[in-house]
């Protein structure tokens, strides 16, 4: 018989062999697409690091107008958001969205350009922490899959101020989580503010899952199998929940449809039984099963949710056997998931990196002592970093203050063994998948929403500033006329480029920007 | 001082010679060893090139010169751009609130405090933990015996070695707590002034040499701590939202940014410890979660507040030793003890590793030995 330590490694082997891979290049080993990027097979991937897993360089439909001008910022890196980063790189916003993104661009002849050049910034899109702790009430922590504490409202009520203070550090939305939820259910959601700058309110921008842990209890063999067995048995439950939900909902509709019919019927029915009544014959009685209507649950609600792919399952594994757990459960049931903890993950990095699951990593609480529970060991994390495993950061904090430590904390990463482009992404791309983000500009790509942020240098160092943060293509400053533009004899400018500006300095009030 | 085996010693000469070899390979940076031959707790002549920040300033590229355990010489090197040197040599860095082994347990009782009290008779460091301290640049760490009491009681300045860790130099009853899990009331009064009287009772005949700590955690602790004549306070400064608390403070021992105090609390600390008139500041691990893996962070955490770069280094090398009383440490320069480490990068960054760790002349970290 073999034993845990021995099997497990051999789980992997198994998992990691059983893992669907796709003709899909992301599916592909992270060297075979770093080297597909850098034999250029794909124009679009990085010009230096990074994975480009999912980056596509294409000129957007631009909904904008074809007369409207184009504007192209210059600058020392473009990070797209998944690991891709451009140096130089450039950047062509068309209206609210990316046109174009890349390294030498060219801009259409026909449309005026205006020109920015920061040599030194570097731009990426905004940062999302998808991890922030907050206290629960008395009373809340169990059943907390719907908890009211995390509601729209309450994130209206206490977090107004904390959002605008931390929109001025570049971090869009957070992830609220329920202090404790290590071993129970809990509801995580992501606030943001809708709109520009600090007037928008903080809303609920997305469900960022479901907190359910595989290591419950004291962490003995006997616990981890009764939180699996409870996992399993509660997505059960969610699944008949939901059966009978859609089954009500059928009939609500078919009785919709047939709800003239079904009177007309029964008017007649009763009629022929009070005329059998008359003749003193005994009545038959047709019994039609109808479905009763389900109980509201709000926790069920949740989990169906998570079947339904909307809300990824966030699962935490300290343990290596709460990993192979976890990736068994996935895979069978298809979940879409996040990974928290993976302490002991240095094994699968591999299964890790084929499952396309984001972990979650919170490199500021790593234990310094051996044996401690926590974040991977820096090791653990230059392995998943080689593996090229997908990996959000998280600033580690309860709120307010945790996600000023974000870029800390994805500085902490590189200084691991993950290169920077994918520290970079960490905080951004990743940790807006994390977060359970869709529609949001997590990641910088033509077509999409032109939010972005313009630091003034390398986002991990902690000198670095905001000069500018664009919102739906807004808050860029107008370019500024340089001495000798009329002569016409700029070389490599466009004909149609207005204005050039040099490079600005000082951080942009962020409501005056976005006013 | 702790003994020397004589194979440790071998080892070290190995691995000096190992990294001449590795010099003369890397070019621009790297320390070279001249004559090679090492007596007893000596070190022979070494020079190293590298982008020296010498706990004050960033010179640019310079020849560090070092013999038989100290600085001799600092010297640019003109012919040699920034870009031209991939590393950064800079002093040790001193943690000045360190939590190694069991000290973060041991409540030691009032009346065991003696003079004689060293703090290796307390504490059982581990070799793990050492090597974390080594590896995060750490040279010089102030170890405490437990938070949990008002009187803590000793401490000790420790050094890591590569065979263990040597000890500076001991006091006893030269930490007090006046933090809310420190108000026991088996031990001490409840009350923060009765707290505060007895440490002053304490703490004033036992002082010798540096100022006595005392750690507070909230304005209340604070403003007694200020109250005790001459003491070295150590605390978050985020935990203490009242900022005027801090008007006058002449010195601070920041060991968190302390949660629940918001960012604004954060970004007005950055503007404290950035202000001329502020108080002179180092940095203490004992609050981290990493330990003094994060003492960088910390730092660049308040730099992204607008702390400048060189206060912030300043305050993890020269103004730490100065707050600690160790004169001949925290900088590079001609007679300094040569506690040094040679940095992959810009040492604030927290993406930079430590590459090599000198502890007296003597090389107690190596990341290749690590990674190989």
């Amino acid at each position: 018989m073999l034993a845990p330590a021995r099997l497990l490694p051999a789980c992997a082997l198994a998992l990691c062999l059983a893992w669907p891979v796709s003709a899909d290049d992301r599916n592909l080993p992270g060297r075979v697409r770093r080297a597909a990027a850098a034999k250029g097979d794909d124009p679009g991937q990085a010009d230096t690091g990074g994975r480009g897993k999912r980056s596509k360089r294409k000129k957007a439909d631009a909904d904008a107008p074809p007369d409207e001008p184009l504007t192209w910022l210059r600058v020392g890196a473009v990070h797209l958001g998944d690991g891709t980063v451009h140096a130089p790189g450039e950047l062509l916003l068309s209206g609210k969205k990316v046109h174009e993104v890349g390294s030498s661009l060219e801009p259409d002849e026909d449309r005026a350009v205006r020109r920015l050049d920061w040599p030194d910034a570097v731009i990426t899109p905004p940062l999302v922490d998808p991890a922030v702790l907050v206290p629960l009430g008395s009373g809340e922590q169990r059943g907390a899959v719907g908890n009211a504490a995390l509601t729209t409202k309450d994130a209206r009520d206490s977090h107004d101020p904390w959002l605008k203070e931390l929109r001025g550090r570049g971090v869009d939305a957070v992830t609220l989580v329920p202090d404790g939820a290590g071993s129970f259910h809990g509801r995580a959601v992501t606030i943001g503010t809708k709109g520009p700058g600090a007037k928008g309110a903080p809303v609920l921008v997305a469900e960022a899952g479901l907190i359910t842990s595989l290591t419950s209890g004291s962490g003995s063999s006997a616990g981890r199998a009764a939180a699996r067995a409870r996992l399993e048995a509660e997505l059960e439950n969610a699944a008949r929940y939901s059966k009978k939900w859609k089954e009500y909902r059928k009939q609500e509709k078919a009785d919709e449809g047939k709800k003239q019919d079904q009177l007309d019927r029964e008017k007649r029915e009763q009629q022929r039984e009070a005329e059998r009544r008359k003749r003193g014959k005994t009545p038959r009685i047709e019994l039609k099963k109808r479905v009763k209507k389900p109980n509201r649950n709000e926790g069920q609600e949740i989990l169906v949710k998570v079947l339904e792919k909307k809300v990824p399952l966030r699962l935490l594994v300290d343990r290596e056997e709460d990993v192979a757990t976890a990736l068994e459960l996935v895979q069978r049931r298809d979940l879409p998931a996040v990974l928290a903890g993976c302490i002991e993950c240095r094994d699968w990095a591999g299964t890790l990196e084929q499952s396309q699951l984001v972990v979650l990593l919170d490199p500021l609480n790593e234990p310094l002592r051996e044996g401690d529970r926590g974040t991977p060991s820096a090791d653990t994390i230059a392995a998943l970093g080689e593996a090229e495993v997908r990996i959000a950061v998280t600033g580690g904090g309860r709120w307010p203050e945790g996600p000023t430590w974000l870029r800390t904390a994805a500085a902490e990463l590189a200084g691991r063994g993950l290169e920077p482009a994918e520290a970079v992404a960490a905080m951004t791309g990743e940790a807006a998948v994390a977060a359970g983000l869709v529609k949001y500009p997590d990641r910088l790509a033509a077509g999409e929403k032109a939010g972005l942020i313009i630091w003034s240098g390398d986002p991990l160092d902690p000198s670095s500033t905001i000069l500018h943060r664009v919102t739906d293509g807004k808050g860029l400053p107008e370019p500024e006329p340089t001495p000798g533009e009329d002569d016409g004899d700029t070389e490599g400018e466009d004909a149609d480029s207005h204005s050039q500006t040099a490079p600005s300095t000082q951080p942009d009030d962020d409501e005056e920007a976005d006013s | 001082m702790s003994s020397r085996h004589p194979l440790l010693t071998a080892r070290a000469g190995l691995a000096a010679a190992m990294l001449f070899a590795g010099s003369v390979a890397a070019g621009a940076t790297g320390l070279t060893s001249e004559p090679m031959g090492l007596r007893h707790g000596s070190i022979g002549e070494q020079r190293v090139t590298a982008r020296v920040f010498d706990g004050h300033h960033d010179l640019g590229p310079c020849e560090v010169v070092v013999s038989g355990g100290r600085i001799v010489s600092v010297r640019p090197v003109h012919h040699l751009h920034d870009d031209e040197v991939t590393g950064w040599l800079s002093p040790g860095l001193i943690d000045l609130d360190a939590e190694i082994g069991q000290a973060w347990l041991a409540a030691e009782p009032v009346d065991s405090i003696t003079a004689d009290l060293r703090a290796i008779d307390a504490f059982a460091p581990e070799e793990s933990e050492l090597a974390a301290w080594r590896a995060s640049g750490v040279t010089s760490c102030w170890l405490s015996a437990g938070r949990w009491s008002v009187l803590a009681g000793q401490g000790a300045w420790v050094q890591p070695s590569d065979d263990g860790h040597s000890v500076l130099s001991a006091a006893a009853g030269h930490v007090g707590n006046l933090i809310a899990d420190a108000r026991d009331p088996e031990r001490a009064p409840t009350s923060l002034p009765g707290q505060s009287q007895l440490l002053a009772e304490r703490l004033g005949s036992l002082r010798s040499g540096a100022p006595p700590r005392v750690r507070f955690d909230d304005t209340a602790s604070l403003r007694q701590a200020r109250r005790l004549h001459g003491v070295l306070p150590m605390g978050s400064p985020g935990a203490t939202a009242e900022l005027i608390e801090y008007q006058g403070l002449r010195s601070l021992v920041v060991t968190d940014l302390g949660p629940g105090s918001g960012t604004d609390a954060l970004a007005a600390t950055a503007r404290l410890l950035a202000d001329a008139n502020g108080p002179r500041f180092g940095f203490g691990s004992s609050w981290l979660t990493g330990g003094p893996r994060q003492l960088r962070s910390l730092a660049a955490r308040l730099v992204q507040d607008g702390l400048s770069r060189e206060r912030a280094l300043a305050g993890l090398t020269s103004d730490a030793a100065a707050l600690a009383g160790l004169s001949d440490r925290g900088s590079i320069r001609a007679g300094a003890v040569a506690d040094l480490v040679l940095w992959s990068g810009d040492p604030l960054l927290p993406a930079s590793r430590a590459r090599k760790v000198w502890v007296g002349g003597r090389l107690v970290h190596d990341e290749d030995e690590v990674t190989r």
